[in-house]
Formats: structure tokens, sequence, C-alpha cells
């Protein structure tokens, strides 16, 4: 078989973008990775659709949609949220905003320099292999409610950091 | 953010921690189908729930066992397995694109003569331990046999041919590095640069980072500098912020301390006169933003129906928003009430007013 270069440039380019598209689907991260590696799958074998002359990434974006979906029927999951329309909706809205991801991206990394140490730390843990806040909150002697508001504060600075960065430095 | 925008956003939390109710999943769903707004709130908060757990966990995890497996091209196409086998060792984000490399890899292997496989197991050793995330890059060209495994850096040397990479080390610290360049990873606080440009920033948590060179080790003490290795060894060093201790690289004893504005220049461990440098002469991350941004306009020029575009450049005459395509179909616009500030990329307008005219109409 042979595999285009630009295929591969490609799916490797979008990893990010697909990520954050099946997580906004099933939420828990690992799941995600695991709906993402899917969807690699499908997208190779159909490799020999692949267009270069068209965008990838909405493309790519059909396939995640399906199989995110198809991993929430499996998995009996969040049937109350999603069904096939509002699912094709986000991800051609998340094919579409694109650049404005890219631009998110880089201005997060900037963003998380800034975070005092503590709240570094408290992010590194939640986000570790096989964290959950039941169980951060089990180690720290509080509730999951409480450990999970720490961290809806952490990431609402930097969603305001990320909005600020870009509207000072990209646009200013 | 109003109180809507703060319930939402509390609400978002709640799926991102997985301690969400039923009757959020309902809200969820309702919210999300009735208003383009949330959408765009959801989108964007889950794009930074999944870059953190693709940052912190890609660099931060241990590495499981059935994940060599994928990274030695045992993946999908060349076993049996189902794609549910892998997923009980899907730890890192990263992963994913390690797949992707795998799956290449074994196709090319499949496809190649026998000597391949001796290399890609060679490119394995290089990646069998986590040293540095690749969390960005801009026209990044590695060496043969000396790139990253996907987006991770293990213990091994590379050798970046052209580009702008940006690696995020386990312990925090980001160092952005020019090509050319060829660096060896030792581990999450440790570097050799043999050849390039590289700026560390440097978090408390990373504090001790360390850069080798052959005139001497630079030692970062939580803050942000610029190293400049020539090809004749010589290292050249600017720190932007914090200190940075040299030492010698033979017997590690501290040659120097070089604090914030300063610079220093060492050949075979021992001083000399220092060049000048400056803060643009290190890549930064807003670089690498900034080329792709540039990439992104040359691609958007060519489209074909594009009857204006602006790149918010300053011209000769301060007072005109240039239309960088002309103004064949639609004119330049003029600038009422703003001014030009200087922000990360400089020369640009606040946005405050900004006036454009088409067809006579303003």
């Amino acid at each position: 078989m042979t595999v285009p270069a630009e295929f591969v440039a490609q799916i490797t380019k979008c990893q990010r973008h697909l990520h954050a598209f099946i997580l906004s689907m099933v939420w828990n991260p690992a799941e995600a990775d695991d709906v993402l590696q899917e969807t690699n799958l499908a997208l190779w074998e159909k490799v020999t659709e692949f267009d270069a002359s068209r965008p990838f990434l909405p493309w790519a974006m059909r396939f995640a949609q399906f199989q995110a979906m198809a991993w929430l029927k499996r998995h009996k999951r969040q049937r109350l949220v999603f069904d096939d329309d509002l699912a094709k909706l986000l991800a051609d809205e998340a094919a579409m905003h694109e650049p404005a991801f890219d631009v998110r991206q880089h201005a997060l990394a900037s963003c998380l320099q800034k975070l005092p140490s503590e709240q570094r730390k408290l992010i590194a843990r939640r986000y570790e292999p096989g964290a959950s806040v039941n169980a951060m909150a089990e180690k720290a002697k509080t509730t999951a409610k409480a450990v999970s508001d720490k961290l809806r504060r952490i990431r609402h600075a930097l969603l305001e950091c990320i909005e600020k960065t870009i509207s000072e430095g990209a646009f200013a | 953010m109003s109180a809507i925008d703060t319930d939402l956003e509390a609400l978002f939390n709640r799926f991102a921690d997985g301690i969400a109710s039923e009757a959020d999943e309902e809200r969820l769903g309702q919210v999300l189908r009735s208003s383009a707004e949330a959408r765009q709130a959801y989108r964007q908060f889950m794009d930074l729930h999944s870059a953190l757990h693709w940052d912190y966990v890609a660099v931060a995890g241990p590495r499981a066992s059935g994940e060599r497996r994928v990274a030695r091209g045992e993946s999908f196409l060349t076993t049996n397995h189902s794609p549910l086998v892998t997923r009980k060792v899907a730890f890192f984000a990263g992963i994913a694109v390690a797949t992707v490399a795998a799956i290449a890899i074994a196709v090319f292997w499949q496809n190649h003569s026998p000597n391949s496989q001796e290399k890609e197991i060679a490119k394995d050793e290089k990646s069998d331990s986590i040293a540095a995330l690749l969390v960005d890059k801009v026209d990044a060209e590695f060496g043969e046999e000396r790139g990253p495994a996907g987006v991770r850096f293990g213990p091994g040397e590379y050798e970046l041919l052209g580009g702008i990479v940006h690696l995020r080390f386990a312990q925090g610290a980001d160092m952005i590095l020019a090509g050319p360049a060829r660096f060896r990873v030792t581990d999450a606080q440790n570097v050799q640069l043999l050849v390039g440009k590289a700026r560390v920033i440097a978090p408390s948590t990373a504090k001790g980072f360390t850069i080798a060179t052959r005139a001497a080790n630079y030692i970062d003490l939580g803050t942000e500098f610029g190293l400049r290795v020539d090809p004749d060894g010589s290292s050249d060093l600017y720190v932007f912020d914090g200190q940075v201790n040299v030492a010698d690289p033979r017997s590690g004893k501290v040659l120097s301390e070089v604090f914030e504005g300063k610079s220093s220049r060492y050949v075979n461990g021992v001083a000399a006169i220092p060049p000048q440098l400056q803060a643009s002469d290190f890549p930064t991350p807003g670089t690498i933003g900034l080329k792709r941004w540039e990439q992104y306009e040359q691609e958007l020029r060519k489209s074909p129906g594009l009857i204006s575009f602006f790149p918010f450049r300053r011209g000769i005459d301060a007072s005109v928003l240039a239309n960088g395509i002309g103004e064949d179909v639609m004119s330049h616009g003029k600038i009422v009430g703003a001014r030009w500030v200087s922000g990360r990329w400089q020369g640009h307008l606040d946005r405050r007013r900004i006036r454009m005219s088409r067809c006579g109409k303003t």
C-alpha cells in the first residue's frame, strides 16, 4: 500500500483537534484517547479515499464524530446529551474553527507558565494517568466538589488568560 | 463573565471532572442545542480540558507496558488485535500521534528492505522513556533517525535541520529551539546542546534544569534565558529574567552567576568577552505562532474569492488600514479613533474603531 506522505502529515497535525472534539463528547480524557485511536484506525483504513486537494480536518472530524457516537452507544452513555444531529453540529463547528484552535493552544502554553506553582501542581495531579477528583478528594480529606471547584477556578483563570493573551498579543 | 456564563462554566467543569448528574446531562443537551454561544463556550472549555490532558499526561505519565507494542509498530494493521485491546494501555494522549507514526512505520516496514527494521528498532530505543513532549512546532524538519517518536522525546540525540520546535520537559521547563540545531536529551532536567539557539523558560518546579555544552554547563534557577552554541563549541548566554549559574563542564564548579539583562560567553570552560545579544536573538513560543500566522496569511491570500485582507500592518499613512490585496474590489480602511500599539507582534492596532468603506459607502 502506498501511503501519501501528505496523509501522514495531516493526520498527525490534527490529532489535538480531534482529541478535543472527541473529549467534548466522551468527557473522560483516557476514554477520548481510545476513541481517537479508533478514529485513526478508521481514517487509515480509508486512506485510499484521501484527497489532498480538500481540507483534511472536516473529513477527519466526520470519522471522529462517528467513532464517538459508536462509542457512546456501545457504552450506553450520555443518551441524554448527544444525538447524531448535535454530534454533527459540534463536529462541523469544531472543524470551522481550526485556526482559532491553533491560536488558543499557543496562548495556553504561555498562560500555563503564569500559573502559581500550587495551581500547576493541582492541575498536574488532576491530569496524571488514572487520576480522578474523587481520588484526589479522598487523599486530601475533602469532597470531590471542593476539588472540582478549585480546578474550575484554575480553568477559568486559564480561559481568561487565553482570551487576554490573544487580544493583547496576536490581534492587538 | 456574566452570571449565566459562570453557571455554564460550572456545568462544563462538572463534566470535565466526572461529577455531573443526570440533571446536568439533560441541561447540557438543552443548552448545546439551543445556543451557538454556549456551544462555543463548551468547545473552548473542552479544548482546554483536552490540552491539559495532552500536555500533562503525555509528559508526566508512566509508560504503560503495552504502549511499547504500539511504538514498535505492532499496530492494528500488523496484528489481528481489536482496537479495544489497546485501549487498556492508552494512558497518554500523545500515544495517538505515536500510533499514527507506528502505523506509518509498519506500512513502511512491510514495503521496504529488512535493513529498515534495525533503524526502527533504534528509533524505538530512543523513545523508551519520555523526557519531554513536543508541544508546538513550525516548519520543523528533523534529520533521519534524529527526530522524536511522534511528539515524544526520550533520551537520545536529535538533529533539527530547520524550523522551530517547542519542547516541554516533564518537570515543567520549556525549551524553544531554532534549527539548525543538534541536541542530546538526557532526562527531564538535563539537555546537552551541541549546536544551535535555544530559549529556556523554567518555572520553579524545574529549578536546576541544566543545559550542558562543550564550553560550560548552564544551570537554570527558575528563570528564562537564551543560549547559543556555535559549531566550534563556544556558547553565549543571555539571561532575560532571574539567574543562571555557569558551571565548569568537567568539575561542576560554578564559574559565574549571571543575572537578568546580563550575558556571558565561554570557550572551553574559559570566560570570554560576550557578544551583543538581545531578546530577539532567541525564539519564543510567540515566534512559532507568528510564523504559523504568516503561513496562514500566505494561504489566505491565495483564496480566489478574497476581496479584502487586512493584516493590520502600519503603513506610511498611519490613518489608513491597508487592504493587503489592493483596492480593486474593496478600498483600504480608514482608522478612526484607534491607535497603533505595540503587542507581542509589533505594530498592530488596538481594535476600538476601524471604519471601512465599500462602493462609496462607509
